[in-house]
């Protein structure tokens, strides 16, 4: 695996770090809340076919600026400056959860610059007998179990590792809190935002991805998000949890690969 | 120093095995053990409790804001606030407070704060805390990423409505209105003193100190612990070139005064235990929304003094372990005496509140504490920081109205 390129661009005055890596048409990466960390599997694989930029969103890690960004509108016309600023030709666009989310808003305001959109265990809807698990509230000691299906076992053991060196978890809580904290600020408390009654705008082709094993995600989102967008199709990935894309790197970057086909 | 009586209005009624059974007495604790007629009991118990502390000469009587919490059964401190406006007749009423963020629009705190005011002859002070998490972030579905910002900007706003004498205009990101004019307005100019409950956020000191308010660390980490962060108080007021003055802090203790230090313990043992084993178990997860503190903050380690790893250092806490931390002050008055003396010295603090009424302490023990403290503690430590001046301490007017007997000139003018 060789590595990626780290570049900088300028967004409304707000640097923000952009990892790349790949040749071919454009895909662009937006993490969610969890799994944000490095140069995934998936992207690797992606970065195969695609050239993959994978924007570290502000309000994260090290990352600046999200003082000025304040509320849906600022997150969306942010979001959609910098698919701008990356000079990007229709790009396929990739969520994860929040950034699932933030994909899904962009192209319910301007599909035109889009190519394909896929939604990974989308955050934004809301089902009131199903509103899945309310995971700000999970001590860091347990959110392991929430965030794969079989934390038990070995494979796994390098997703969200227990970390034995005091400042070095010190340092992933302060992270966690800042990452949460960035999301709630879109999320907070109730995470339907309104995007139900505005993505049947979506123009673009849309595949919507959920995970068996999801506690935070329910399958049901997913299948809401995708009866109300006009040329989507569902699928849900089994033995998953809401860390598919780390659990399960292969699957998840071929469901995309055979859908951007 | 200025002594006052406090009260968290507790539910004294949980079952015995409630921490064991319940995660959390806070935020999602089951509805179905309150029961109203106790709640009855305990309104009209708790509200004889603070007009008694006006009566035996407190300096003043705090009560607060809490809500889905069993520890405290004032989500709207303002109701009983009224009713002692009318009940007691020298006490300041120290309102402790209106939690800024929770009220919509903020107008509403300065309207309410006033008729107070004005009701009480000028004996309010305004309580403006954050509010916890479990408050407004859970209870009350706010924004952690926003609270702070959005109570600053109701702090603003209601200071402005109590001073701007003409109407205007607010263009607020929490709040609009066109015209802001509130009547009443307070009695006291240019309005009553300000005091701001805190847990320890390194920017509220800044704050309180620019703003030139009252700063009460409210704590039940024990007055030891408080001391250190108190440490941390006074040098940042050192570094903003604020002088020393210790009526710019506030402290609540827990005091427990019986005839001896052994009777103490017989007396008030199972009610400190109930408050501290069950009024503080508070479910983790609840204890800090992600953006409520600030990472500056977080980083301080002030402020870990709810949520499991504080519940657990809790759970095997006896008797001498609550008096060896400081966590209350207990015994024969003169016992009580030597220790709030020390605690006061170290802490620095010119405005002592004490809890008195401690758990599921019954109301004739919280009579004897409170007629104990009275009577035989409070004569002892009040002449402490005589050498300064509270710039912060209500002012009423001297011809107060009494209640039956309110009579006006009715001169028009």
């Amino acid at each position: 695996m060789s590595s990626f390129e780290t570049i900088t661009i300028d967004v409304q005055s707000i640097k923000v770090t952009v990892r790349k890596k790949g040749a071919g048409p454009p895909l662009l990466f937006l993490h969610g809340a969890f799994g944000y960390e490095g140069w995934p599997t998936f992207l690797d694989l992606l970065s195969e076919h695609y050239t993959v930029y994978a924007p570290i969103h502000p309000g994260f890690l090290e990352s600046e600026g999200i003082e000025k960004i304040n509320d849906l509108y600022d997150l969306v016309l942010f979001n959609l400056d910098l698919v701008d600023c990356l000079a990007l030709d229709h790009p396929h666009i990739v969520g994860h959860y929040f950034g699932a989310m933030v994909a899904a808003e962009i192209a319910s305001v301007c599909s035109h610059n889009i190519g394909k959109l896929v939604m990974a265990n989308p955050a934004g809807l809301w089902i009131d007998d199903d509103p899945g698990l309310d995971y700000f509230i999970v001590p860091d000691n347990e959110i392991r179990k929430h965030l794969v299906a079989h934390p038990e076992d070995s494979r796994y053991s390098n997703i969200f590792p227990e970390i034995d060196d005091e400042s070095e978890q010190d340092q992933r809580s302060i992270d966690k809190v800042k990452a949460l904290s960035t999301v709630a600020k879109f999320l907070w408390p109730v995470p339907d935002k309104g995007l139900s009654k505005r993505i049947s705008r979506i123009r673009c082709e849309t595949l919507v991805i959920t995970s068996e094993c999801d506690p935070i995600v329910p399958v049901s989102h997913g299948a809401k998000a995708s009866s109300l967008i006009g040329n989507s199709t569902h699928v849900t990935l089994s033995e998953v949890g809401h860390l598919a894309l780390l659990e399960d790197p292969e699957t998840f970057a071929a469901s995309i690969g055979d859908f951007l086909r | 120093m200025k002594i006052s009586w406090f009260h968290l209005m507790p539910y004294r009624y949980l079952p015995r095995d409630f921490q064991d059974q319940y995660r959390s007495v806070w935020v999602d604790v089951p509805s179905e053990l309150y029961d109203p007629e106790r709640g009855h009991e305990l309104y009209n118990e708790y509200l004889d409790e603070l007009e008694h502390a006006d009566s035996v000469g407190f300096d003043g009587i705090c009560i607060n804001e809490h809500h889905n919490n069993a520890y405290g059964i004032m989500p709207s401190p303002n109701i009983p606030a009224a009713t002692l406006t009318r009940r007691t007749s020298d006490a300041a009423i120290i309102v402790l407070g209106n939690s800024l963020a929770l009220y919509n629009p903020p107008i509403r705190v300065a309207e309410e704060f006033a008729m107070l005011d004005c009701i009480s002859g000028g004996r309010l002070v305004a309580g403006f805390p954050v509010g916890t998490s479990m408050d407004t972030n859970f209870a009350y579905g706010q924004n952690p990423a926003t609270l702070r910002d959005k109570y600053y900007e109701a702090h603003d706003l209601v200071i402005k409505a109590w001073t701007e004498p003409e109407p205007f205009a607010f263009n607020g990101v929490h709040t609009q209105s066109r015209y802001v004019n509130i009547w009443p307005r307070p009695l006291q100019k240019p309005h009553p003193p300000v005091w701001i409950p805190g847990g320890g956020s390194l920017e509220t000191w800044e704050w309180t100190a620019r703003m030139n308010y009252v700063y009460c660390y409210l704590s039940y980490s024990g007055y030891k612990r408080g001391i250190e962060v108190m440490k941390g108080f006074w040098k940042e007021m050192e570094n903003l070139n604020v002088d020393d003055n210790p009526y710019r802090a506030g402290f609540l203790q827990l005091v427990c005064v019986s005839e001896t230090d052994e009777k103490a313990e017989e007396e008030y043992g199972e009610h400190v235990d109930y408050f501290y084993k069950k009024c503080l178990h508070v479910y983790e997860g609840f204890s800090e929304a992600p953006g409520y503190r600030t990472i500056k903050t977080i980083k301080a380690g002030n402020t870990r003094q709810i949520g499991s790893r504080a519940s657990q250092a809790r759970k095997e806490l006896t008797w001498q372990d609550y008096k060896d931390e400081g966590y209350i002050i207990a015994g024969s008055p003169k016992t009580v005496v030597t220790e709030l003396r020390k605690a006061a010295e170290g802490l620095r603090v010119g405005h002592l509140m004490v809890l008195l009424q401690i758990g599921s302490m019954p109301k004739d023990l919280t009579m004897k504490n409170t007629e104990l403290f009275a009577s035989q503690v409070m004569p002892h430590v009040q002449d402490m920081w005589s050498e300064y001046e509270d710039h912060w301490w209500p002012q009423p007017i001297e011809n107060r109205q009494v209640p039956g007997e309110s009579v006006s000139d009715g001169v028009i003018a």
